[in-house]
């Protein structure tokens, strides 16, 4: 198979570390923006699998031709630009794969999961797959979603949960991964599902804290707004809850909420002296990149997903999760283990698809592929899943 | 008598209205860089007496052209260009007054004893204004201004001073905002994060920002709040002027201001994130000081002044000895914001400084301002100008501790 990866970031580079690792993927393509990124990629993890192009992901047209000849497109970049990738995958004539969606529209520049969804028929026609969220979460969460709902006979809750007790040495403020999303994904009304129903609460309210398992321990958790809660209600039939918590320190949590009522987290461009400038941007400015965080971030990230049901009859609550080490997985593969986290799904995604394990077509969320597999695939790649049962 | 008002902000109009009004001067020149902002302001005092014209503070070339004639320049720009102006002044033999300085050049770390405090770049000139015969009034504004003054008056009363406390308390809000400080932002952030300059055991010393917390009884409305000890002008000059030069001593001076939880947290998350620097950062190749983008998003205190509701009070507490007994006073002046608005139409925070300012320029008109060479308002006579304040709606209230 013919691989070609989308940007040559954190993520992106696990990707790329992973599949010049498989036997199924005989060339990937690293493209990006950046010529320095692909090459340094490239440099970093050797072989003569991997070929590097320069493209520019606002453009149809230049995106086409860089894709031809490619089986697959796995889109390592952000939402922004997943309609623009999966129009080019169309005409190019490649299966598509993303990590993350965008929207709300009216508040952010990104595409929403609806306007991904609407070209399940050109897809489907063209005899093409389209994987959409298939990183850890979403996406080995919506695994585990499904991996446990097939075991229950009654389904009544299922509750994502993400925590991380890493610190990060000189920064009380610091994004593991991209800060201008967590900001924005912080600050969005979170959509949860209450009997039955979507529903929209109030951002960074509704504190809660959630005992992961160990060495993390118990984190204060916020519902955040995530594509998980928009998808497993609808293809996961008859359950009455379902929501997203991401484990925010009190200080990160303050210290939003501050920055929001000043105002310094809008997008819209404000007039300083002269210039205009969006304060989110000089924000976000501020903050470490991630990228540069690597050595520094000590701690676990723990990513599951808890389904409450009947099981034998009798009522069960199940945590399944898979945690990985900062410190560790910066040694082996030189990311973070967010970004480790988040790159292994998708390298197995791509491998499945070789293999033709996945055949099914048109655009489709993780949850409505087979999950038998996944959890000893994930084992083989570096990242252990786990069951915890819960009182 | 012919002053000159430089800089028309809310601060300048509001001297330049009193000084207008007040029939000691037959000639109040508005002078600004922005014309527009000059004319809006001769049309709301609309008195024959004033004219406007444009100059650039920053312009020393201009600005002695432009004072040429004048009797008294009134600063009231920003205190970056004080030192320039004073020399302009003392070129051109006019004298001047100001109602603040800048304190942030100090670069003592907390901790530590501070060589010399920032007013000596201004009293400096004191013996050249002697010499030419001029009068350099600094810092005559609400606090520093009336703050200094009330000293005085408590410690004209005492035979030995001991401390001196200034104390700045508002409890305004304005409905709609988490964050909307009445006074320049810039100032406030400022002033907030530095370290506090302190008099204590002899030396001008520097605290951490957000030193020495406690809750003070401001009187009422403004009521019990939490204060915290700020750089400020006053405490760089009390305990030299009236502790040596006037003779009384002074053991101890600081300044505090009230600040409501949500200032601390506000400024506290700028600091450490690194938004109250003023060193450029690069945004997507925009060059921008994250302080200025602040600034930017924060409402402009010249639009809130017609819906900030509560009151503020600035006083000092002075004690001491007299006829071997311990007495301290509690003097202060005490300001609502809507009547002040309602019946002025000027926020109370640039009216309480900007009328001050104009008291001094009055009396200096009358004579009654002899001394010459530059000095804290310290070193007026108290009596008459206090005198004045009712005039002005504004009062001076007093409460032996």
């Amino acid at each position: 198979m013919r691989v070609l990866v989308l940007g040559a970031g954190a993520v992106g580079t696990v990707i790329v570390d992973q599949l010049s690792r498989s036997k199924e993927v005989e060339r990937i393509v690293v493209a990006d923006i950046d010529p320095k990124k692909t090459r340094a990629l490239k440099r970093k993890i050797g072989g003569t699998k991997i070929v590097t192009r320069k493209a520019d992901a606002s453009k149809v047209s230049s995106l086409v031709r860089v894709f031809k000849g490619n089986d697959m497109v796995v889109n390592a970049t952000i939402p922004r630009f997943n309609l623009v990738i999966m129009e080019a995958c169309l005409r190019a004539k490649c299966h598509y794969m993303d990590m993350a969606t965008g929207g709300p529209k009216d508040v952010t520049d990104s595409p929403e999961l609806a306007e991904q969804m609407a070209y399940d028929e050109k897809f489907k026609a063209a005899g093409l797959t389209a994987m959409l969220s298939m990183g850890v979460d979403p996406g080995a969460s919506n695994i585990f979603a499904r991996y446990l709902a097939n075991r229950m006979e009654r389904v009544d809750e299922i509750l994502i949960r993400d925590g991380d007790n890493s610190t990060v040495d000189g920064h009380s403020f610091a994004a593991l991964f991209s800060p201008a999303t967590l900001i924005e994904e912080c600050l969005l009304p979170p959509m949860v599902y209450r009997d039955g129903r979507f529903e929209r609460t109030e951002p960074l309210s509704s504190k809660e804290t959630y005992v992961f398992p160990q060495p993390i321990g118990p984190l204060t958790t916020f519902l955040v707004d995530h594509e998980e809660v928009e998808t497993l209600p609808v293809n996961i039939k008859g359950i009455k809850r379902c929501d997203f918590r991401y484990a925010l320190g009190q200080e990160f949590v303050d210290t939003l909420k501050t920055l929001r009522a000043l105002g310094l987290t809008k997008d819209k461009p404000v007039r300083v002296g002269n210039k205009r400038v969006s304060p989110k941007d000089v924000l976000v400015s501020l903050l470490p990149d991630p990228k540069d965080l690597g050595p520094r971030v000590k701690g676990y990230t723990c990513v599951g997903t808890e389904v409450a049901g009947i099981q034998d009859g009798r009522f069960r609550r199940l945590y399944m999760y898979t945690m990985a080490n900062h410190q560790e997985c910066y040694e082996k593969y030189g990311v973070t283990g967010t970004a480790f986290q988040t790159g292994v799904p998708p390298a197995i995604g791509v491998e499945m698809m070789a293999r033709g394990e996945i055949s099914r077509k048109g655009t489709f969320t993780p949850e409505l592929l087979d999950p038998e597999p996944w959890p000893e695939e994930l084992k083989r790649h570096g990242m252990p899943v786990e069951i915890m049962e819960l009182a | 008598m012919k002053a000159m008002v430089l800089g028309t902000g809310a601060v300048g109009s509001v001297t330049a209205e009193v000084l207008a009004k007040s029939g000691e001067y037959d000639k109040v020149v508005l002078a600004d860089v922005n014309l527009e902002r000059a004319r809006r302001t001769e049309k709301k005092i609309s008195s024959d007496a004033v004219t406007v014209v444009k100059v650039d503070a920053a312009d020393d070339a201009a600005l002695a052209a432009a004072i040429k004639g004048v009797d008294i320049v009134l600063n009231a720009v920003i205190p970056r260009f004080n030192a320039a102006i004073m020399e302009t002044c003392l070129k051109a033999r006019v004298s001047y007054g100001d109602m603040a300085w800048d304190i942030a050049t100090d670069r003592t770390r907390p901790g530590e004893i501070i060589k010399e405090v920032p007013a000596t770049n201004f009293l400096k000139y004191d013996d050249a204004y002697r010499k030419a015969g001029i009068t350099g009034m600094i810092g005559l504004g609400c606090d520093p201004g009336l703050s200094n003054l009330f000293a005085r008056m408590a410690a004209d009363r005492m035979d030995r001073v001991k401390e001196i406390l200034v104390r700045d308390g508002d409890n305004g809000t304005v409905a709609g905002h988490h964050f909307a400080p009445l006074w320049s932002p810039e100032t406030l952030i400022e002033e907030v994060l530095m370290p506090a300059t302190v008099y204590t055991d002899g030396a001008f010393r520097k605290l951490p920002p957000f030193s020495g917390r406690e809750m003070f009884e401001f009187p009422d409305p403004v009521g019990s709040l939490p204060i915290y000890n700020v750089d400020h002008e006053e405490q760089e000059t009390l305990p030299t002027y009236i502790g040596k030069v006037l003779g009384k001593g002074c053991d101890y001076c600081d300044f505090k201001i009230a600040l409501g939880g949500e200032y601390v947290e506000v400024i506290n998350v700028l600091g450490k994130l690194g938004l109250a620097s003023t060193k450029k950062v690069d945004v997507k190749g925009v060059k921008v000081s994250p302080r200025d983008v602040v600034s930017a998003v924060l409402p402009d205190p010249a639009t809130l002044a017609d819906r900030a509701k509560g009151a503020c009070a600035i006083g000092t507490i002075t004690k001491g000895v007299k006829d071997g007994k311990e007495v301290g006073y509690y003097i202060w002046t005490e300001l609502d914001h809507e009547q002040c608005h309602k019946k002025y139409g000027y926020s109370a925070t640039a009216y309480s400084v900007g009328v001050p300012f104009a008291i001094a320029a009055v009396l200096f008109a009358q004579g009654k301002v002899k001394q010459k060479g530059v000095f804290p308002p310290e070193m007026l006579d108290p009596e008459p100008f206090v005198k004045m304040l009712p005039k002005y709606g504004m009062n001076c209230v007093e409460k032996k501790l």
